[in-house]
């Protein structure tokens, strides 16, 4: 990216940390939770966490739509994949590895169903087009951010009369995730840094109950290191001054409204379920997306016989707890021995973005370190 | 219309910072190089091109920047502009209050900061 050096200024970057270290109570604990995934990583890639005092804690939620995968979505796929040999199954490449109760898409891709991984729902539409004699399922997953591509997708498709095309739908939405983790009883929180793309798309007001009505600053921020310093700095200001509000720390790209075409492009395709299985959260009521009626022929749980697989997390795998914020990565069990990239037991260590791989990859030298400060 | 295309820049995409295109809510910002009914010809800034779904930001002209994601573009972005004159960002200049014109969460009229990068 080409603006990428002005947002990893050392300079401005000890500004801002001396900023935050000055508006800091003595005494006062800290717990700021980043509900994105893409933010999770950023703070370990680029040891964010070594310029904020250690008052400051940062705190990894629920933002990895990988990570938040019930097991038995896995298998449903595979399923449909391995009992219609007619079918192509595409996905994103994030998917391939995580394990379902009958293994992953690249063990069921072995067994000689056709999985490919696509960049975008959109090539899953020309493969389909490409391929007539062929029925092609987009396993559709991710926030916000995600959605208005499959929504897209789903609209082309109908004006363009493509038949053989259908989505498997496991979008999520963010605002019911943060409702359950604020309801989770283990855990007390100062503030939400606030997902930066998903808000492109949601805009700003959907947070407004969060400063409103559980008095919690929440922010708004990019995925640079220096927009997640300001954000820090604007959310310690809040606190500082005795506010609770809603600010855009991402200006540059998110406003207020979101982006309007997109969110009505979302309603048009796609409708709330009822619940949907988040992994280590449990059920949340209206947190998922599904194909709406409208848009019925291309749902792919219309179209082909999925059964609904229920399967329950490995035991030794803490990923709810981590995902809550209740545990850190490397307080699970099997952190970094049994669970690791190359062999993931749950979903956190699967994608880069979820808590545990990015801690894997990014977070052990930042962790000697603490070790090594506190033997001092 | 056209269904997405040659994927140069899409394959880059997912190795931004060795993230994942969905959890990392990952996007990256291309500039339009041409327009074609719903799609456009985007470019990065390395020279990769891509064939971008602009149909959620329309209309948008040559030469405009965009938030792209999964091939589809979610935003036009316009204060780019600031950096693009070449100057770096500037800290705690830009909190502004309702009263002076911010953005107003209309809920109650307490003024709503931003951010200044």
């Amino acid at each position: 990216m080409k603006y990428v050096d002005e947002f990893r200024d050392p300079e401005l970057a000890r500004h801002l940390s001396r900023r935050i270290a000055e508006r800091v109570e003595p005494g006062r604990h800290y717990k700021v939770m980043e509900v994105c995934g893409g933010h999770t990583h950023a703070i370990y890639r680029y040891g964010v966490q070594d310029y904020l005092p250690e008052s400051i804690e940062l705190v990894h939620g629920p933002g990895c739509p990988v990570c938040v995968i019930p097991m038995g979505r896995i298998d449903d796929a595979t399923v449909i994949a391995e009992a219609n040999p007619d079918v192509i199954l595409t996905c994103f490449g994030d998917l391939m590895r995580v394990p379902g109760g009958r293994g992953s898409f690249l063990d069921s891709r072995a067994r000689g169903a056709d999985i490919r991984v696509v960049y975008s729902p959109l090539d899953a539409l020309r493969i389909a087009v490409d391929n007539p004699e062929r029925q092609v399922v987009f396993y559709a997953i991710g926030f916000e951010t995600t959605a208005p591509s499959t929504a897209l997708t789903l609209q082309r498709a109908k004006v363009d009369g493509v038949t053989n095309f259908s989505v498997f739908c496991n979008h999520v939405t963010i605002i019911p995730a943060i409702k359950a983790i604020l309801d989770s009883p283990d855990l007390r929180l100062d503030a939400f840094l606030g997902p930066g793309h998903v808000s492109t798309v949601i805009g700003n007001r959907p947070y407004e109950w969060i400063a409103h009505d559980e008095g919690m600053p929440i922010v708004v921020a990019g995925f640079e290191p220096l927009d997640l310093l300001e954000s820090i700095a604007m959310v310690i200001d809040q606190l500082a001054d005795g506010r609770a509000e809603v600010e855009n720390q991402y200006a540059r790209v998110v406003r207020d409204e979101g982006n309007p075409v997109a969110l009505a492009a979302i309603a048009d395709t796609m409708s709330l379920r009822p619940w949907f299985e988040w992994r280590g959260l449990g059920s949340i009521n209206h947190s998922a997306l599904q194909v709406s009626e409208r848009y019925g022929e291309f749902d792919a749980e219309l179209r082909f016989n999925v059964p609904g697989v229920r399967v329950a997390d490995p035991k030794a795998c803490q990923c709810g707890e981590v995902l809550k914020g209740v545990l850190k990565p490397w307080e699970c069990k099997v952190f970094g021995t049994a669970c690791t990239p190359e062999t993931p037991i749950g979903t956190c260590m699967v994608s880069s973005e979820g808590a545990c791989a990015a801690y894997y990859n990014f977070g052990k030298a930042a962790r000697q370190r603490v070790e090594l400060k506190v033997k001092a | 219309m056209g269904y997405g295309g040659a994927a140069p820049v899409a394959e880059r995409m997912s190795e931004v910072g060795e993230s994942c295109i969905t959890c990392g809510d990952v996007a990256v910002v291309l500039q339009v190089v041409s327009v074609d009914g719903g799609d456009a010809v985007c470019r990065a800034d390395d020279g990769g091109t891509e064939r971008v779904a602009v149909d959620l930001v329309a209309p948008v002209r040559e030469g405009d920047r965009v938030l792209v994601h999964a091939k589809v573009a979610l935003e036009k972005l316009e204060r780019l502009e600031r950096l693009e004159s070449g100057a770096a960002p500037v800290l705690g200049r830009e909190r502004r209050s309702a009263s002076a014109g911010a953005a107003n969460n209309g809920a109650g009229g307490e003024w709503r900061g931003r951010g200044t990068l």
